[in-house]
């Protein structure tokens, strides 16, 4: 029992009361109750859900940690996909009682499986739009409505390759939207509307023809609404999903 | 349309001071956010202003005029709270006229249409109008909600933790869906919250509350980057800042008890106990940087990867690209942007640059 409350931090708690203590104490002590047992795995369903967010952050340091030094398995239920990427080795990602994706977190970020784990994963959200992929000018391109994005060519070959379908779904993230305040070639001229600042960086709703493709980049990088910027998309992260059955492509383009 | 200014406002519930000589002054058509943890008085504040608390002492007032002596009608306001108060048996059609059919309001049908109208199509509910509300989702709800604000035309919308009931996913979209809509409106919106993340991605400006009183009122960026106090510091920005405590010698930082020296560029006027603040994105993990620390933990965010560094019994948090391969227990070493050192007093927590002005 001391060696628990003590790697949970509750070694002075252990003569209170549980209606004296603060939710993350609270919590301590439920996840201490089973650690004493020493189990052979850990099952743990939302334990931080209800913590506030400053009280989860740091909770979500703590449990890794015990994780880690205990070494015990632990089977982590949340719906939280930022708790889901920072303490899992592996993450299963279901839906409507459907396994959707295994994988590390890198790998569930990096190539999720289909449009489900894209917009699951990642916050904000990836931008997704119906696309369709042409040629134009000698260069290959992908439509978004009337947003036009270059492309490398390698692209036409990998979709044939692996047959894709008419109905094409593009996903990119926020980071795979690419800003400049000049123009260069390749970008296309967008128009700032929404700038959310996050501090340490901005996401920045950009007006392109009739789409908003959201992007992020550093803070105050866009001025304010109705800023004249321009932006591409990074090869390396477009995403092609077929848009009926919503699984990805597996398309991976260089950078 | 309206200005939003308060004065010298107090509220004491019996011997509980909930607010205490506040000032505020907001601007027509600006968002205004009231930032604060549980119990700081935010939504006692708004309660004053909607005319459903009284104040002990002070004065509100709406476009310069006096409105103490008000009720929560004549003050025209609308106010939004966390639990969707719609009508279960009413469909959304009934529960956005409900407001207009008041007696007082005389409205012809056609108005009511009209506003109607305007509403669910501003709210992209118009495919829900005849369903019943008991059978919308979460998020639906609270859009009906916000519309039966928004066709009452009211001079301000008062907003209590409309977002927090939803999850996570839903939060993210209604962000910048009423920050959009706010914009398209051009009215003037009082949002309280407790989360930082909605502060600073909706307000034009913030005001942070703690235990009934502001502590600083800033746009977004000021209280990021220029706390008042560590207070501000750590309720603003995730992951959250690094406060060391220390003092000041020969212009560079020493981290007590286990001394660890990191430089400054140039901002302690004196020498001293000291607290420093970095922003964990302000911490950079390099080989041949200046200290040496342990990894102790690392959160995988998808775009980076958030590490916690441990020296001793200090832990020092700083965010790296997510292509940095680094594992546990690692030895690394670590250094900080130096101009972007904060410091506050060691005793009162105040930021320096703040007690200079």
């Amino acid at each position: 029992m001391r060696s628990v409350g003590r790697s949970l931090g509750i070694s002075h708690l252990l003569r209170a009361r549980p209606s004296a203590l603060s939710g993350g104490d609270m919590q301590r002590v439920a996840i201490g109750r089973a650690l004493v047992r020493r189990p052979k795995a850990l099952l743990l369903d939302e334990p931080i859900g209800s913590l506030d967010a400053k009280l989860r952050e740091q909770m979500r340091v703590e449990l890794k940690r015990l994780h880690y030094e205990n070494g015990s398995t632990s089977i982590y239920v949340t719906h939280d996909q930022v708790e889901a990427m920072s303490l899992a080795d592996r993450i299963v990602v279901m839906n409507d009682g459907v396994l959707q994706q295994v994988g590390t977190p890198t790998e569930v970020y990096l190539y999720p499986a289909n449009l489900f784990v894209a917009q699951f994963i990642g916050s904000p959200v990836m931008n997704i739009a119906a696309a369709t992929v042409g040629e134009a000018d000698g260069k290959v391109q992908v439509s978004l409505d009337d947003a036009r994005f270059d492309l490398p060519r390698e692209l036409l070959g990998m979709l044939e390759q692996k047959k894709a379908p008419a109905d094409l779904s593009l996903g990119v993230r926020p980071e795979g939207v690419l800003v400049s305040r000049d123009e260069q070639p390749g970008y296309r001229p967008a128009e700032a509307h929404l700038i959310q600042p996050f501090g340490g960086f901005d996401i920045v709703d950009l007006r392109i023809g009739s789409r908003t493709l959201r992007a992020r980049t550093s803070s105050g990088f866009v001025d304010k609404a109705g800023d004249k910027v321009f932006a591409r998309l990074d090869p390396a992260q477009a995403h092609f999903f077929d848009t009926r059955s919503g699984a990805s492509l597996d398309i991976r383009l260089a950078g | 349309m309206a200005r939003i200014r308060l004065e010298n406002i107090s509220k004491s519930f019996g011997t509980h001071v909930a607010v205490e000589d506040l000032d505020l002054d907001v601007a027509d058509g600006e968002f205004f956010v009231l930032l604060g943890p549980t119990g700081a008085g935010k939504t006692t504040t708004l309660r004053m202003i909607a005319g459903l608390e009284k104040p002990t002492a002070g004065r509100v007032h709406i476009n310069e005029v006096d409105v103490n002596g008000w009720g929560p009608a004549e003050r025209d306001v609308a106010l939004v709270l966390q639990q969707y108060s719609l009508y279960p048996r009413l469909t959304v059609r009934e529960n956005l006229s409900f407001p207009l059919r008041s007696r007082i309001r005389r409205m012809s049908e056609a108005d009511i249409e009209k506003r109607l109208d305007y509403a669910s199509k501003t709210l992209r509910i118009t495919h829900l109008l005849d369903r019943k509300t008991d059978r919308l989702s979460g998020g639906e709800m609270q859009r009906v909600s916000i519309g039966r604000a928004i066709v009452r035309e009211p001079q301000v919308f008062l907003m209590d933790e409309p977002l927090s009931a939803l999850d996570a996913k839903l939060r993210e979209a209604l962000r910048s869906e009423l920050k959009d809509l706010q914009m398209r409106l051009g009215a003037t919106f009082i949002f309280v919250t407790h989360d930082q993340v909605e502060a600073m991605t909706m307000g034009d400006r913030i005001a942070v509350l703690n235990h009934g009183r502001i502590v600083q009122v800033g746009r977004p960026q000021e209280v990021y980057t220029n706390p008042r106090n560590t207070f501000v510091a750590s309720f603003v920005g995730s992951p959250a800042i690094n406060l060391l405590n220390g003092r000041v010698a020969n212009n560079g930082a020493v981290v007590t008890p286990t001394t660890f020296e990191l430089p400054l560029a140039g901002q302690a006027a004196g020498e001293g106990a000291m607290t420093f603040g970095i922003r964990p994105e302000d911490v950079r993990v390099e080989a041949g940087a200046p200290v040496e620390a342990r990894v102790h933990d690392i959160e995988n965010h998808g775009i980076e990867k958030v590490v916690t560094l441990r020296v001793a019994d200090h832990q020092v948090r700083a965010t790296v690209p997510a292509r940095v391969d680094i594992k546990l227990e690692e030895v690394v070493r670590f250094g900080w942007n130096a101009d972007k050192v904060m410091l506050f007093d060691a005793t009162t927590g105040v930021n320096l640059r703040h007690r200079a002005a």
